[in-house]
C-alpha cells in the first residue's frame, strides 16, 4: 500500500520540477512574460501523467521506475531546449509525445517476447539493409555521411540498425550456454564466426560513413553481450585487442580520426580552429560553477551544435554542475533498473536482449558526456532522451518499452 | 525580472536531488521487502465447485479462492488436488497476469475445457466461465 503513495509523491516532485522550470522561463521571456512556456509546461505534465496512468493501471506487473526516470530526464531536456531554441523545442515535444506513444504501444501490443528469438535471419537482413542505406542514400551533415531525409524529416538509419543488431546478437547467442557445455574450444569459436562477421560488417559500414561514435557504441554493446553470453573473459580481451588494432588502422587511414585525436590531446592549442567546440564547451561548463548561472543568464549558444551533442554543456552552464551530476546519477539509476530486468527473466533471448538495450543507453551516455567534457575524443552521438533528435528519442523509448515488456514477463508466474 | 533565475536555480537543483533521494529510498525499501510485491489492483475471484465428479475431496458449492497462482493436478504438491484418473499429475495452472487471470493447460493428457471448448495453451478467464477438468466442473465467480 505504501508503495503507491510513495510513487505518487515521486510523481508529484516531477510535476513540480516541470512547473518550476517552465515558470522560470515564463518570467525571463524576451519582451515580457512568455506564455508559450506555461503552455509547454502544462502539455508536458499532461503527457507524462497520462503515460504513468496507463502503465500503472493496466500493466502494474512491470518496472515502474524506468518510465519515471526517463520522464525526469526528458523534462530537463525539453526545458533546456526551450530556452535554447523555442521552435526546436516544439518539434522535440512532438517527438517526445511520439516516443511515449511508441513506448505504450510496445508494452500493449507486443506478445511475450520470448517468441521473437526465432527470427535471427530477419534481424540480420534488417541490420545490413539499414547500415547500407546510409552509405547508398545518405547525405553528408556535420561531417558524417549517414542522414537520410524523407519528406522533410531527417533521420539516421544506423540508429535503427542498432536495435536490430542487438536483436540479432541476442538471437544468435542465446543457445550458447546450453548447447556448448562440454564441447571443445573449436566448436565454440566456430559458432561465434557468423555473429562476428555481421558485427564487423556493421562496424565497417559505420566507419565508412564516418560515424565513429556509433561504431564505438556498437562495439561496446557487442563485447558486453558476448561476455554475458559466453562468460569467457578471454573473448573480451581479444575484442579489446581487435579494437585497438582497428583504432590504430583507422587513425592511419582517415584524416578526421587524426583531427579528433589531435584536438583531444590538447584542445587549447587549437582553440580558434578545429578545437573550438571542445574549448567552448569546457569554458561553458566551468563558467556555470556548482549552481549554474541561472536559466537565461548564461551564454550556451556560444557552443556549436549545442542543441544536440553539447546540450550537456549548456545544462551544466545554466543549471550548474550539480545538475550535471544529478543527470549522471539519474542515468545510472535508469541503467540499474534496466539491468535488474534480465535478472528475473526466464529466457536467454530476452535476457540478452535486455542487456543489449540497457548497455546501448548507458554506453551512449558515457561516450557523449566523456566527449563533451574532453575526457575521451569527441564523437557525434546524442545524449539519449535529452538531446534534440527525433530518431534518438524514438529509439530510446522503443528500447525502454521492450525493457518494460521484458520486466513484465519476468514478474509473472508463467 | 530576468534575475529571478538566480533564485530559481537553487530550487531546481533542490527538487532534482529530492527526486533522486526519494527514488533511492523507495528502491531500497523494495529490495529489503522482497522481490515480488503484488500490486493493489486485484479483483477477488474464486472457483465454485459445480459438479464434483469422481473427486471425493470436493463439495458442491465450495469456493476455492484465486490468489496469485493456483496449481491444479493429481500430484500432492498442487494447491488444488484432484484425485480422479482423468486428471494428470500437473494438469493446469491459473495465475494472475497484470489485471487478468490466465488459465494455462500444462499439456495434460485429457485436456482442460473452458465453456466446453478445449484450452490449447493459455486463455484468459472471467466471471461466469465454466472450467471442466477431468470429471469436475468449476465456475469462475468474482
Amino acid at each position: 500500500m505504501e508503495n503507491i503513495k510513495e510513487e505518487r509523491k515521486l510523481l508529484r516532485y516531477t510535476y513540480l520540477l516541470c512547473i518550476v522550470l517552465f515558470f522560470n522561463m515564463y518570467f525571463i521571456g524576451k519582451n515580457s512574460f512568455d506564455n508559450g512556456a506555461l503552455i509547454m509546461g502544462a502539455v508536458i505534465c499532461l503527457i507524462f501523467a497520462y503515460s504513468h496512468f496507463i502503465i500503472r493501471r493496466f500493466f502494474p506487473d512491470g518496472d515502474k521506475y524506468i518510465l519515471l526516470f526517463s520522464n525526469v530526464l526528458a523534462v530537463i531536456g525539453l526545458g533546456m531546449l526551450y530556452r535554447l531554441n523555442s521552435p526546436n523545442a516544439l518539434k522535440q515535444l512532438i517527438m517526445y509525445a511520439i516516443g511515449i506513444t511508441v513506448f505504450i504501444l510496445v508494452v500493449v501490443l507486443f506478445p511475450s517476447l520470448a517468441k521473437f528469438g526465432k527470427y535471427k535471419y530477419f534481424y540480420m537482413i534488417c541490420t545490413i539493409i539499414l547500415m547500407a542505406a546510409g552509405s547508398i542514400l545518405g547525405k553528408a551533415t556535420y561531417g558524417s555521411r549517414n542522414w537520410i531525409s524523407i519528406a522533410g524529416f531527417t533521420f539516421q538509419p544506423t540508429e535503427f540498425a542498432k536495435l536490430s543488431l542487438v536483436a540479432y546478437l541476442a538471437a544468435s547467442l542465446q543457445f550458447y550456454g546450453k548447447n556448448f557445455q562440454g564441447k571443445s574450444e573449436k566448436i565454440k569459436i566456430k559458432a561465434l564466426i557468423e555473429p562476428g562477421i555481421v558485427v564487423m560488417l556493421s562496424l565497417g559500414f559505420m566507419v565508412i560513413q564516418k560515424d565513429l561514435g556509433s561504431a564505438l557504441l556498437f562495439f561496446a554493446i557487442s563485447i558486453t553481450m558476448l561476455y554475458i553470453a559466453t562468460s569467457n573473459f578471454k573473448y573480451v580481451l581479444v575484442g579489446l585487442g581487435l579494437f585497438i588494432i582497428g583504432a590504430f588502422i583507422s587513425y592511419q587511414l582517415f584524416p578526421h580520426v587524426r583531427i579528433r585525436f589531435m584536438i583531444w590531446g590538447n584542445p587549447w592549442k587549437y582553440a580558434t580552429g578545429d578545437g573550438m567546440q571542445i574549448v567552448q564547451s569546457l569554458i561553458s561548463i566551468a563558467s556555470g560553477g556548482l549552481f549554474g548561472t541561472g536559466i537565461g543568464l548564461g551564454f550556451p549558444k556560444m557552443v556549436p551544435v549545442v542543441n544536440s551533442d553539447f546540450i550537456f554543456a549548456a545544462i551544466c552552464e545554466e543549471m550548474g554542475l550539480l545538475m550535471g551530476f544529478a543527470m549522471l546519477i539519474l542515468y545510472f539509476l535508469l541503467f540499474y533498473r534496466c539491468m535488474r530486468v534480465p535478472v528475473y527473466s526466464k529466457d536467454n533471448f530476452t535476457r540478452l536482449l535486455a542487456i543489449g538495450y540497457s548497455t546501448m543507453i548507458a554506453a551512449q551516455v558515457l561516450v557523449i558526456v566523456g566527449g563533451v567534457v574532453g575526457a575521451i575524443p569527441l564523437t557525434g552521438i546524442t545524449l539519449p532522451l535529452v538531446s534534440y533528435g527525433g530518431s534518438s528519442m524514438i529509439i530510446t523509448f522503443f528500447s525502454l518499452g521492450i525493457l518494460q515488456k521484458i520486466s513484465e514477463d519476468g514478474q509473472s508466474y508463467e | 525580472m530576468a534575475k529571478i533565475s538566480l533564485i530559481m536555480r537553487f530550487a531546481i537543483i533542490a527538487i532534482i536531488y529530492i527526486i533522486i533521494i526519494f527514488a533511492l529510498k523507495i528502491m531500497y525499501k523494495d529490495i529489503k521487502g522482497g522481490a515480488k510485491q503484488k500490486p493493489i489492483i486485484r479483483k477477488s475471484m474464486g472457483l465454485e465447485v459445480m459438479e464434483r465428479g469422481e473427486n471425493f475431496n470436493l463439495r458442491v458449492g465450495a469456493v476455492i479462492p484465486l490468489n496469485d497462482e493456483l496449481t491444479i493436478g493429481r500430484k500432492g504438491d498442487n494447491l488444488l488436488i484432484l484425485g480422479d484418473k482423468y486428471v494428470s499429475s500437473q494438469h493446469a495452472k491459473i495465475y494472475l497476469k497484470n489485471t487478468d487471470y490466465i488459465l494455462q493447460d500444462l499439456r495434460s493428457t485429457n485436456g482442460t475445457l473452458k465453456n466446453n471448448k478445449k484450452v490449447s495453451d493459455k486463455v484468459s478467464i472471467k466471471k461466469g466461465d465454466e472450467i471442466k477438468i477431468g470429471t469436475s466442473t468449476f465456475k469462475v465467480i468474482g
